[in-house]
């Protein structure tokens, strides 16, 4: 038994490594939008050329952002949950209420991974172009984005069998430290952190 | 079960003025009451303008509405119907529209396995200024934001620097300067009160006549009776699109009395924008880079069978031919 | 519909499941239950075109602009500077709270952000000189709120989003509330603490040379608001583009703070994209909640529901307010704007108010529900910076602020001028 958990938290390491890889690759993605928008207004202000598709890409930042970020906001429980009526139940309660949000997580990412997969799977096989001047084939950024859904569904369904095994094998702290609920927002932990 | 219909913009005269009485009134009339439709429009449905014929496809309605400007990603035969500069006035217009109908068939039909029904304009796609111009080779270094992408190639061969953006942003952009024109159709910007931000309006049909396209889904239409079909094709392209193409002309005439003063605007008060002349030469610099740059483009982006289509049928009205 | 959306909404809050996924369920079932065609089919190219938006990119612009003044330490050193300003006034250090956090919000899109920054540097004074706890937790859960009505605002971005309205108009129509706003909060305060000095601290004369010597540390604040709004009504960009230029003048303020380094900059963008990631998720849900909501007809039931009963322009907007406040009591304000615009700003606009107008009345009961129980996020940043300490004391100094937020929403209201002057002369 304790090698199963052992194997589920090794798991659970390599997913939390990937997540954070794909956020720190997405923050650098972030920088170069805002340095590509900054020479886009200069040029255009001095009437020269401008670079074109600016525009464009942002708009797929943005869109793989969208799903690669979800997995490692996860894992850090930073996604919004409403303790009304959570704080007022007993111990055991919020432990199986932490499982039913997990398992509702996991269910969630699989329609939506299951169902951003046509998505791609049309642009492909219609060879549709982005309706600009670049012409961009649209199952490229497609494609980055779909596999960023997948990857929340995976990384989801991994923290879920953690927690299970945790619940089973070593105690609600252990539930609570991995899927529990932060009373802290990630930005004032930040101002925190950074008066340390 | 009603049909359900998803028509175009809920906001401008097409929806308003033709497909809410055409789906609500006249084509239950016409079956004795035996078909019953359930009409909204893609706008208020939440939808994406660019999605409708994907989600039409998916079954998630029986008839679906959207420009042909909008879909020009996944269908890009229909790019061709609706080329800047193609047909100038109302009357070639609904010529070209007409002769374009194999091509638009035949690709609703292998994109989305839809059956087309009508093919019906908005109003021309005209150029407002907030700058004085006095014709097409003063858009030149100018930034114009443009309504799709062969009116984004247009522009560039102008010499202009084409711009995306939101329809809601660019009063304000154009107010402030961020860009000197911008490509819409005319009641639209009327409507949309273009006039106060913007003071030049050139009345070539630069962005095409933004054509909106009505078609049902494969599933749906098979279903039907073949009494049923009839009546609903014939119903919507001679008595929709038919009823939109005849008042076409005047609905040009309407935008550009409307925001010039000249002439007299039924939709409200006309406001006073200065009217652009067009002369000979802006129309041959036109043809000229729509048959070097924009047809060599739009044709390398079709196949084979479509560009015989367009040599066969398009071809003879506007004197342009493919290779 | 509305009894299954009612019930839907409770009992997944009271489960305490991710609020995102809330949505995506509620979304589910009315597919399920009361959709006539399947609706979850188009839930993939709902997402895709929802997310693929340069509008939108402002968002985690903003929110990272914000975190690099953080911890480039220029909130803390502004506030320390209009302490010398203000506290000779009755209340002291209120007013402090409340000048840093309009200041703040200036250059700040999140009125989380705003009462996080504004709390961290705030508290810490209050609990030295010995304030009352209530008002001076109060000042700083109201004054955070302030972010999201001046320019830059996250809040108005998504409202212009969903409703299709000019976004820089929306910025203009916030600034004068936004500085009445912060007027009325002052005064409150004054006269509060006027007819009970209790409820302030002890009151401070800096010299005026104090006053002079740190005002410099205003500079940046203004440096960063003058390069936001600057640049959208000089022409030079649009709000997202003023976003990225926000960015890099907060990076080389925090440069020539000299507390610029990778460290810095990696943590900022860590922090940004896990706000984001969690706000942008809520967004593309409700997006596709509300898609299934007029897919199975729910604007259409509404519409006939008011027409049936003949409300007058004047009642709908009551009607709307109300709804707004009790509904604000539960829900995250965000989603809050994403479940209610789509459905009650078509009415609105239909009895003929200004969808510009409109904008900045829901920004300002958005506030509102930003500093009421049981959910009310600021109210929760203020107490987590201070732990172990009655959360009650949060809840009622907030209280008189929400007297003035309901005197602006008269005001607003008797001349819808306030917010429409200013962008009509841009
Ligand atoms: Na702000
Ligand atoms: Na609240």
């Amino acid at each position: 038994m304790n090698i199963l958990t052992s194997l589920a938290s090794r798991l659970l390491d390599a997913t939390r490594f990937v997540s954070r890889f794909a956020n720190r690759l997405i923050g650098g993605m972030l920088l170069l939008v805002v340095a590509l928008i900054v020479v886009e207004v200069v040029l255009r202000k001095l009437g020269l050329a401008s670079l074109r598709g600016v525009t464009e890409y942002s708009g797929y930042v943005l869109a793989i952002l969208s799903s690669w970020t979800l997995a490692h906001t996860l894992i850090e429980r930073a996604h919004i949950r409403i303790d009304l009526g959570y704080s007022k139940m007993p111990p055991v309660a919020r432990t199986l209420l932490d499982l039913v949000s997990i398992f509702s997580v996991v269910l969630v990412g699989w329609v939506i991974a299951l169902h951003a997969w046509p998505v791609l799977a049309r642009s492909w096989s219609n060879g549709s172009l982005a309706n600009t001047p670049l012409s961009t084939p649209l199952w490229i950024p497609q494609l980055i984005w779909a596999l960023g859904y997948i990857w929340f569904a995976i990384a989801a369904s991994v923290l879920g069998v953690r927690a299970v095994l945790a619940a089973l094998l070593q105690g609600r702290a252990e539930v609570q430290a991995l899927i529990g609920m932060t009373s802290e927002s990630p930005i004032l932990d930040a101002a925190k952190e950074e008066r340390r | 079960q009603p049909i359900s219909v998803v028509g175009s913009w809920s906001s401008v005269s097409l929806h308003k003025d033709y497909e809410l009485p055409f789906w609500t009134e006249t084509l239950p009339e016409a079956s004795d009451d035996r078909l019953e439709v359930q009409l909204s429009s893609f706008d208020q449905m939440g939808i994406n303008s660019a999605d409708v014929f994907r989600y039409l496809s998916d079954g998630l309605f029986d008839i679906g509405v959207t420009l042909s400007d909008y879909v020009v990603s996944d269908a890009p035969e229909l790019e061709g119907l609706d080329l800047p500069m193609l047909a100038v006035d109302p009357i070639q217009a609904e010529k070209v529209s007409e002769a374009f109908w194999p091509i638009v068939e035949r690709t609703m039909q292998s994109r989305y396995g839809a059956k087309l029904l009508a093919i019906a304009p908005n109003t021309p796609q005209v150029v407002f200024c907030n700058t004085p111009i006095s014709g097409l080779s003063d858009l030149r270094n100018r930034s114009v934001r443009a309504s799709g992408r062969s009116t984004a190639e247009f522009l560039d061969a102008l010499g202009a620097r084409s711009e995306v953006m939101d329809f809601s942003e660019v009063p304000g952009a154009m107010e402030r300067g961020v860009i000197d024109c911008a490509v819409t159709g005319s009641l639209s910007g009327y409507n949309a009160g273009w006039y106060d931000v913007a003071t030049h309006l050139l009345p070539l049909p630069i962005g095409g006549w933004d054509h909106a396209i009505t078609a049902a889904n494969g599933d749906f239409w098979s279903g039907l009776s073949t009494e049923d079909q009839t009546l609903i094709a014939t119903q919507a392209r001679d008595v929709f699109a038919h009823g939109v193409w005849s008042n076409i002309a005047d609905s040009a005439e309407q935008g550009i009395a409307c925001l010039t003063g000249e002439g007299e605007c039924r939709a409200g008060s006309p406001a006073s924008m200065t009217l652009v002349a067009t002369d000979e030469a802006d129309l041959e610099t036109a043809k000229e880079i729509l048959s070097t740059k924009l047809l060599p483009a739009w044709a390398s982006r079709v196949d084979a069978d479509t560009r015989a289509l367009y040599n066969q049928h398009v071809a003879p009205l506007t004197g342009l031919s493919i290779d | 519909m509305l009894p299954f959306l009612s019930i839907g909404v409770m009992v997944l809050m009271l489960t305490g499941i991710p609020i995102s996924i809330v949505l995506f369920l509620l979304a589910f079932g009315i597919d399920q239950w009361f959709a006539i065609f399947p609706l979850t089919r188009a839930l993939g190219q709902n997402l895709w075109s929802a997310a693929n938006s340069f509008l939108l990119i402002a968002i985690p612009l903003f929110i990272l602009m914000g975190e690099v003044i953080v911890r480039a330490g220029i909130a803390e050193r502004a506030y320390r500077s209009l302490d010398h300003w203000l506290s000779w006034l009755p209340g002291g250090l209120l007013h402090a709270n409340v000048m840093t956090s309009m200041l703040f919000s200036a250059t700040s899109g999140s009125s989380v952000a705003t009462a996080a920054t504004v709390s961290t540097v705030a508290l810490p004074q209050g609990e030295k000189l010995g304030y009352n706890p209530k008002l001076f937790c109060g000042s700083i859960a109201a004054g955070g709120t302030l972010g999201i009505l001046i320019p830059p605002s996250i809040n108005l971005i998504v409202y212009g989003f969903l409703t299709e309205t000019s976004i820089p108009r929306l910025f203009m129509a916030g600034l004068i509330p936004g500085l009445l706003l912060t007027a009325l909060f002052m005064l409150v305060t004054l006269v509060a603490c006027r007819l009970k000095p209790s409820l302030g601290g002890p009151i401070r004369r800096s010299t005026w040379s104090q006053r002079i010597r740190s005002s410099v540390f205003l500079f940046p604040l203004l440096v960063l608001f003058a390069a936001i709004v600057g640049s959208i009504y000089s022409g030079l960009a649009t709000p997202t583009e003023a976003a990225a230029i926000g960015v890099l003048v907060a990076i080389v303020l925090a440069a020539c703070n000299r507390r610029l380094d990778w460290r810095m900059l990696q943590q900022s963008l860590d922090s940004t994209l896990r706000t984001t990631s969690m706000l942008l998720f809520i967004i593309l849900a409700a997006s596709f909640l509300n898609f299934a909501l007029s897919s199975a007809g729910l604007p259409r039931q509404l519409t006939a529901f008011i027409n049936a009963h003949e409300l007058s322009p004047f009642m709908l907007l009551m009607v709307v307010i109300l709804v707004y406040i009790v509904l604000g009591f539960f829900i995250e304000t965000l989603s809050l704007m994403v479940i209610t615009i789509p459905i009650l700003a078509p009415l609105i606009f239909a009895a003929g108010f200004d969808p510009v107008w409109f904008g900045i009345i829901v920004i300002l009961f958005v506030e509102m529900a930003l500093i009421t129980p049981p959910v009310g996020l600021n109210l929760y940043i203020v107490q987590s910076a201070r732990p172990g300490k009655p959360f009650s004391d949060v809840v009622i100094g907030a209280l008189p602020y929400i007297v003035a937020m309901f005197i602006l929403a008269a005001a607003l209201i008797a001349f819808p001028q306030i917010a429409l002057w200013l962008p009509s002369t841009l």
